[in-house]
Parts: structure tokens; sequence; C-alpha cells
């Protein structure tokens, strides 16, 4: 694999964006303006670490599958999903074809400041390419002059009392309290999900998928639950870490990504309930990082922009990464 | 917190005023008892509700709905508008006669909210008028994205 993140647009605010993201993860950019051009890089023999795509239409899309079939089985390999990011102006519910195809890993919603997003998804970037994952709540955040905050949760019940001081906290760092709501809820939805439908028996089945979200469980062991949050002036930031790594790429984008069928949703009450959270929470503003080591941990971290007038925060660049080890 | 339940008789109308964060620990049935065939319920106090509180309450109202309960909701929280636009049916056959629309005052930066009839709002075209901060006497303007902000009553 070659030190590079190659990046395939002809648009300045890319290129801009791009730039500045390789430059905090460390690696240098190759820019072609087709993926035509691209196809000479890779026909050199040379994989990128990392490649930004700009997706503006459907076709695009297509001529970058044929340009990765026509590559050779270890090219594929090497060139996983986890490793692309497409930049996409539209709303994700008008490219259905990305979400069925075989490489959603990473998806950018461009925004009018997309330029001013590079250095915060530099560290994502280099989350990214982390075989640890993000550690994007740890020293590196303090470092910066973040702070951060951690909350262990004993019983399934302390949840909403954790949410509530999450919410408080963001208020007295300068959030607005209405983006303050939406990360609260943001908190709520992941404890949720790591508390009733991480865990997993040895088979693999969910445990408590059809328990009522209100019982009272204890939390010991590998069903401990850890929520850390975190601001570090420019984004806030809550993180929540099971032990069980039992989150799939089909099930992800099932839930979080494929009920965007219509520009709304219309929900069955049956089906309500897991998934719409974190896609109402993307819908709202928020751009979250899923990082899964198979039988091991599953983070997710929900990120917002601080800012102060909520349609600032509306127009901030959001994305969703998904990565899988 | 615990969803809180404040029922007040307005003539023939109950009105139910729900006041807290509407999540898994919300029983409606209970909560609110009976009610008559007519009801107004006010969403001034939801600060918000999570993906477990959006099935509860559409199963709720829906049930309502198949007994020929009428129902109004009135002074909708930014955040069940926010719920409304971007779940399609969660009015569940109802009607939304007023919601909260944020606005961000230009001078001390205060988030503000103002309470408008949707009616009124349609027939303006979704004009706002110019209106100034409680606090500092500033300029307030619109603070979200209109066709977003609006979507549901544009459906
Ligand atoms: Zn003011």
């Amino acid at each position: 694999m070659k030190d590079f993140v190659l990046l395939i647009s002809k648009t300045p605010e890319d290129r801009t964006f791009v730039e500045r993201a390789a430059q905090i993860a460390g690696i240098p950019v190759r820019v072609v303006d087709s993926i035509e051009s691209a196809g000479k890089v890779f026909q050199a023999g040379e994989i990128p670490q990392a490649v930004f795509l700009d997706l503006p239409e459907e076709r695009s899309y297509r001529e970058f599958d044929q340009l990765v079939n026509a590559q050779s089985r270890q090219f594929q390999e090497a060139l996983l999903s986890d490793r692309l990011h497409f930049l996409i102006s539209q709303n994700i519910d008008e490219c259905p074809y990305l979400i069925a195809g075989p490489y959603a890993g990473n998806i950018l919603k461009r925004s009018r400041a997309l330029e001013h997003g590079g250095e915060h998804y530099g560290r994502i970037l280099q989350g990214t390419l982390s075989q640890r994952g993000p550690e994007l709540l740890g020293t590196e955040f303090k470092n910066r002059g973040g702070v951060t905050r951690e909350f262990v949760l004993g019983r399934t019940i302390e949840k909403q009392s954790a949410i509530e001081k999450v919410r408080d906290l963001f208020v007295e760092h300068g959030f607005l309290g209405r983006v303050a709501e939406v990360i609260a809820t943001a908190a709520d939805e992941l404890l949720m999900n790591a508390m009733f439908d991480a865990p997993v028996d040895g088979a693999g089945h969910q445990i408590y998928s059809k328990v009522d979200r209100s019982t009272d469980l204890q939390l010991v062991g590998r069903h401990a639950v850890k929520m850390v949050v975190g601001f570090d002036g420019a984004y806030g930031a809550v993180s929540v870490v099971d032990s069980f790594g039992s989150l799939e790429r089909t099930k992800l984008l099932k839930h979080v990504l494929k009920l965007y069928k219509d520009d709304t949703y219309h929900l069955g009450t049956e089906v309500a309930g897991a998934g719409i959270g974190l896609a109402s929470v993307f819908q709202l503003g928020g751009s979250l990082f899923f990082f899964s080591e198979q039988r091991k941990k599953t983070e997710v971290i929900a990120f917002f922009k601080r800012a102060e007038t909520f349609r600032e925060y509306r127009g901030h660049f959001r994305f969703l990464t998904m990565q899988f080890r | 917190m615990l969803l809180n339940v404040i029922k007040e008789q307005r003539n023939n109308t109950l009105l139910i005023r729900l006041i807290g964060a509407i999540d898994e620990d919300v029983q409606f049935e209970s909560v609110v008892g009976l009610v008559p065939q007519e009801i107004i319920v006010s969403c001034r106090e939801i600060p918000r509700i999570n993906s477990i509180g959006v099935k509860a309450w559409m199963k709720y109202f829906q049930a309502l709905r198949q007994k020929g309960v009428k129902f109004t909701f009135i002074e909708c929280s930014t955040a069940i508008v926010e719920q409304f636009n971007l779940i399609s049916n969660l009015i569940s056959g109802g009607t939304v006669e007023s919601i909260y629309v944020p606005f961000s005052c230009t001078k001390c930066k205060s988030e503000l909210i103002g309470l408008f009839k949707c009616e009124d709002l349609k027939k303006s075209g979704f004009t706002l008028p110019s209106l100034t901060c409680s606090k500092c006497s500033g300029p307030v303007v619109f603070d979200d994205i209109p066709e977003e902000y609006f979507r549901f009553l544009q459906r």
C-alpha cells in the first residue's frame, strides 16, 4: 500500500478539504480530475491509503464500480470500502445506488463550508486508518485543550440521569439548548443500542432484542457500557463503547441508511425503534463514526458542531463513517 | 425525568399538557387515562423524544384515531416539529394547530421561540414578521432552514 491519499474530483473546495484532512493525518495527497485518470494510477500498481471520490451522480458511481472490477483481486481486497470516502452534495436518500452497492464505507455530505471541515475530518481519517480504532476522545483530544467526562453505567435505569447530565454539560460549554437536546437524544440512542442491541450470545444471537427497553438490567462484566463526552471548542462528541463487537455492516446500512427511501420515514409501529434513532441524529445535524472490532468491541461516536445559531450548525458538513476490523 | 401529564377541562374538550422527555418509560394509556371524543394535546414542554418514545406515541395516537377520537396538537416544541418533519405519519391522523418557531437574536445571540398558528404560517407563505428580542430588543431572525422546519406543513 502506497502512502498517499487519492482525491478524484474537479472541485476546488474538495481539494482544499482533502488536502487539509490529509495534512492532519500526515499523508500526502494526489489529485486527479476523473475516474479515468484514477485508473491510470491504479494500473501503475499504486494502491492509495484512502480514496476520496466526488459523486455527483449515479453515472460516476457506475464508472468507479467498473474501474474497481477491472483491477486485480489483490487490489480489490486492499481497497476495501473502509478506505473509500464518497463526497456527495445531495441527500443520502437520493443515492440509493451507494447504499445498495458494496462500497458504502464513509459518506460525506457537503455543505457550503466544506473547506473549513478538513481539520476535523483529518482526525476522522486518522481514525479510519488506525487498527486500534478512532481514539478521538483520548489523549489527542485533551492535547488540543479539550475537556472529556466519563460515565460508567451500572444499570440500564441510570441512562436517563446520565443523558440529563450530558445535556446540561453541553449547555454549560456554550452549545445551543436545541443542539444540546439533539446531543442528549444521540447519547440516549447510543446507550440503548449498547445496552439492548449489542449483547449477543456465543452463537451471535441478540440477547435482549425483545426485552422492553424500560427493563432494569445490571450492566456488569462484558455488559458494562462506557460513555465519554467531550468538547474541544469547535466540536462536541459523545462516544459509547460496548464489549461485544456485534455490529454488522449490512444491519447498519439497513437501519441507518436504508430507511431513507422517501424524504421522510413512513413508519409502521412494529418497525419503529432500532435505527430510526441514529438516522434522526444524522438528519438533525450530527455526524456518526462507527468502529467495530468483531467480537471485541464497538465504539460509536456522534459529533456535533458548536455554532452560534442552529442554522449555522445545520449547515455544517456531516459524515457517516463505518469501519469494520 | 418521567413524563408528567396535566389535564384541564375546557368546555367539552379535554386539554392534555405533556411535560418532559418522551422515552421508554412513557405509558400514555395509564398517565392520560380515559379520554372523551375530542382532545387537545399541548406539546410545549416536550424537550425531546427518543425512538422508543416515537413508537409509543404512534401506537397511542393511532389507537385513539381508530376509536374515533379527534385530537389536535397545539404549541408543538421545536423537538416535536423536528420529528413531524422526519416521520411522515407521526401526526397519526390528528391536526397540528400551532407550533413554536425558533429565532436567534442578532445582537445578544439568545435562542428564542415564538408561537405561530399553522394556518397563518401557510397563508403567509411561511414569511415571518419582523420581531425583536425579549431580552435586549435587538432584531431577531428565524433560526433554522425554512424548507426543512416547515416541511411537514407543505406535505
Ligand atoms: Zn437579544
